[in-house]
């Protein structure tokens, strides 16, 4: 076998879920260099190893959890892993992000990456200790909520340090939006539970002793040294203090809280649901992930003997703004029944809130709890959606499949991109967001795409679509490379220059002489990898767009988007895009 | 008068929802800062840098436009300011 660089194994494992089998393959120097690892590595292992036009639920899916060079060392917010698959809620490429021990575990077991291919006849949990890999029984554990299944698996095994990365009912029933949920975080959007669940899979266990060597070990610890310090300063004090959910007072204020489906930008007492309320009455705690010294989770008790809830800014639009609700214990409630049964909160806010637009425009029965600020109703659907039930049944597959059933009018009112439900990014009132969001390859994408940062600071103005295509560009780029070292992105801001800045982790990582240069290659390559997989799947550039909505009604302040400029922004995108490949 | 709004990581420092400054002028965002800081000098000492511009993890905004650093735009009386966090990543 080649020698691996340092920061990587140089191999991958590929397991056969349907055949019970498995085998090791090497990855070249060249391709972890050119791909890096997360992302990066994930996208170049899919289009190697799955074609396009694959069902995603079928046996010939496959399901990568990708480490990364980064893991494993002492610098912060590295303790993160990719999971990559063919998306069944958008048939397009999939890749979230997921942190803590199971990424540290996972890397241990000697592998860049582990693959998931085939089809059980049963349930089944997939075992790796060290090298060798076990397929034991999980009909015991199906149906089991997320969190409880991880504990229950976790004290049924072995060894103590076993880290469990599992799906909850929603996966199980191949909910197209349902999680992998590991150490209380998850793969969220795109519905990778889904592909997990496909296979029969409920759980991957990973534990090991096989660690990696580092290049230059003195300069990582003192570069891991300096992040760390850094990371406690003001750069990330929004993360430490209030969390994500900070952001909700401000877009509210500025009108860009998406509300009712996206018909609003403001909801009235949003500060009910504001972290700066929350902590004056609910008990707090903080939490984070492994490695990291920013420690962004904040976590709150509801109503007492109610387990303290993780509550992020996303959760709070979708489940919350998004659905007409401002009372925070429905809230709270919400996301917590979405943790247990491993739904992602964005999409299933975003699905439930359509259908409450469908139902108030009599294109769906109204008794089914489909109404704007029905908390009770809003709970009750979250758990048919989990399990497949009544309406929940139709609304697992998803508002854009639910809306090609219900006709032309419902399409109309959709609030997704390539089937994937919208952040709580308003387009109409960030112009690089709008065409960060049209293009993104996995659907409506807050993560792959920052583009709003080059709203709020001034470097796009409102409207003009023209010079929202380089911010869009930069931002996908940065990504690319942030999600395939694996770097968490809230730590950005403490970096004062990010590709030089990169580039010396890299190297005290690797020993390679990668400079800003390289890495700028790397990231274009990454993104290019990842359009091709679209392309293979069958994207065409009219998915590129926005919701019809954004286009014809104007909220609040914010004017409804000139399509001819916005489309025109999205073909120059394309065109470079296409250009550099 | 103008009315600054403080939002997010600023909001903590300055304690307040918003202040009112007292003005019959325009002024510039670099003399509103300083009349900030004189009203509230937490929010001064933390959110400000030594030239008394805000430090670039907070920004300013009036109208959903950002007011840059050391702008020469005057900021008519009676409006508001919104002053927050730079990053809105979530
Ligand atoms: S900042 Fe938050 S999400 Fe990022 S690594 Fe730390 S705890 Fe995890």
């Amino acid at each position: 076998m080649m020698s691996a660089p340092h920061g990587y194994h140089g191999r991958f494992l590929e397991i056969d879920v349907g055949k019970c089998s498995f085998a090791w393959r090497e990855i070249s120097s060249d391709t972890l260099r050119q791909y890096l690892g997360g992302v990066g590595l994930g996208t170049y292992l899919l289009n190697r190893l799955q074609d396009g036009c694959v069902d995603p639920l079928s046996p010939e899916s496959i399901l990568a959890f990708v480490f990364s060079p980064l893991v494993g060392s002492a610098l912060t917010t590295s303790a993160k892993f990719a999971v990559v698959s063919k998306s069944p809620q958008t048939n397009r490429i999939n890749d979230s992000l997921s942190s803590s021990r199971f990424a540290i575990a996972g890397k241990r077991t000697g592998a860049d990456a582990i693959v998931l291919r085939g089809q059980s006849d049963q349930p089944i949990i997939v075992s790796i200790d060290d090298s060798s890999v076990q397929f034991l029984p999980a009909a015991a554990y199906w149906g089991m909520e997320c969190s409880e299944a991880e504990r229950r698996i976790r004290d049924d095994m072995p060894a103590s340090d076993a880290q469990v990365a599992v799906i909850g009912p929603a996966g199980e029933n191949l909910v197209k939006y349902a999680t992998i949920s590991n150490d209380g975080r998850h793969a969220g959007r795109g519905g990778h539970g889904a592909v997990m669940g496909s296979k029969n899979v409920k759980a991957l266990v990973v534990r090991g002793q096989k660690c990696v060597t580092w290049a230059q070990p003195a300069q990582l610890n003192k570069l891991a040294k300096e992040l760390s310090a850094k990371s406690f300063g003001p750069a990330t004090a929004k993360y430490r203090e209030l969390g994500t959910a900070a952001n909700l007072l401000v877009f509210n204020r500025l009108a860009m809280l998406p509300t009712r489906n996206f018909q609003q930008g403001q909801l009235e007492s949003a500060s009910s649901l504001a972290p700066e309320t929350l902590e004056k009455t609910l008990r707090k705690t903080r939490k984070s992930c492994a490695a990291c010294t920013i420690g962004c989770e904040h976590l709150y008790e509801g109503k007492q003997g109610e387990s303290p809830v993780r509550i992020e800014y996303e959760s709070l639009f979708a489940l919350g703004a998004n659905c007409g609700i401002n009372d925070p214990q429905v809230v709270l409630n919400a996301c917590r029944r979405c943790d247990a049964l491993g739904l992602d909160t964005i999409s299933t806010g975003g699905t439930i809130a359509f259908a409450m637009e469908c139902a108030a425009e009599g294109l769906l029965p109204s008794e089914e709890s489909l109404t704007f600020g029905d908390g009770e109703g809003l709970l009750r659907l979250i758990e048919q959606i989990g399990r497949r039930q009544g309406i929940g049944h139709r609304l697992a597959d998803g508002s854009k499949q639910m809306a090609q059933q219900l006709g032309p009018k419902a399409e109309e009112m959709t609030a997704e991109i390539k089937g994937l439900e919208m952040p709580g990014y308003e387009p109409r009132g960030l112009t690089a967001m709008a065409v960060g969001l049209a293009v993104a390859a996995r659907g409506a994408d807050h993560n792959r795409s920052g583009a709003y940062e080059a709203d709020f600071a001034g470097d796009v103005a409102q409207g003009d679509f023209k010079s929202a295509v380089q911010a869009v560009i930069d931002s996908e780029d940065r990504a690319a490379v942030m999600d395939s070292l694996i770097l968490c992105k809230f730590i950005r801001g403490v970096l004062d220059d990010f590709y030089d800045d990169t580039a010396t982790l890299l190297q005290a990582v690797t020993g390679w002489d990668i400079d800003r240069a390289e890495l700028r290659d790397v990231a274009r390559r990454i993104v290019h990898e990842r359009r091709q997989f679209n392309v293979r799947a069958g994207w065409t550039p009219l998915e590129d767009t926005l919701p019809t909505k954004m286009f014809q009604q104007p909220v609040g302040i914010h004017e409804a988007i000139d399509r001819k400029a916005f489309s025109e922004a999205v073909g120059e995108y394309n065109f470079r895009r296409q250009s550099e490949s | 008068m103008i009315t600054v709004e403080f939002f997010s990581i600023p909001k903590r420092r300055a304690g307040v929802n918003e202040l009112e400054v007292q003005t019959d002028v325009p002024l510039l965002l670099t003399e509103l800062l300083a009349q900030v800081a004189q009203a509230i000098p937490e929010f001064g000492e933390c959110c400000l840098d030594q030239s008394g511009q805000l430090q670039r993890h907070y920004l300013a905004m009036l109208d959903s436009e950002r007011l840059r650093p050391h702008s020469e735009a005057l900021i008519p009386c009676d409006s508001r300011v919104i002053i927050l966090s730079a990053d809105v990543g979530g």
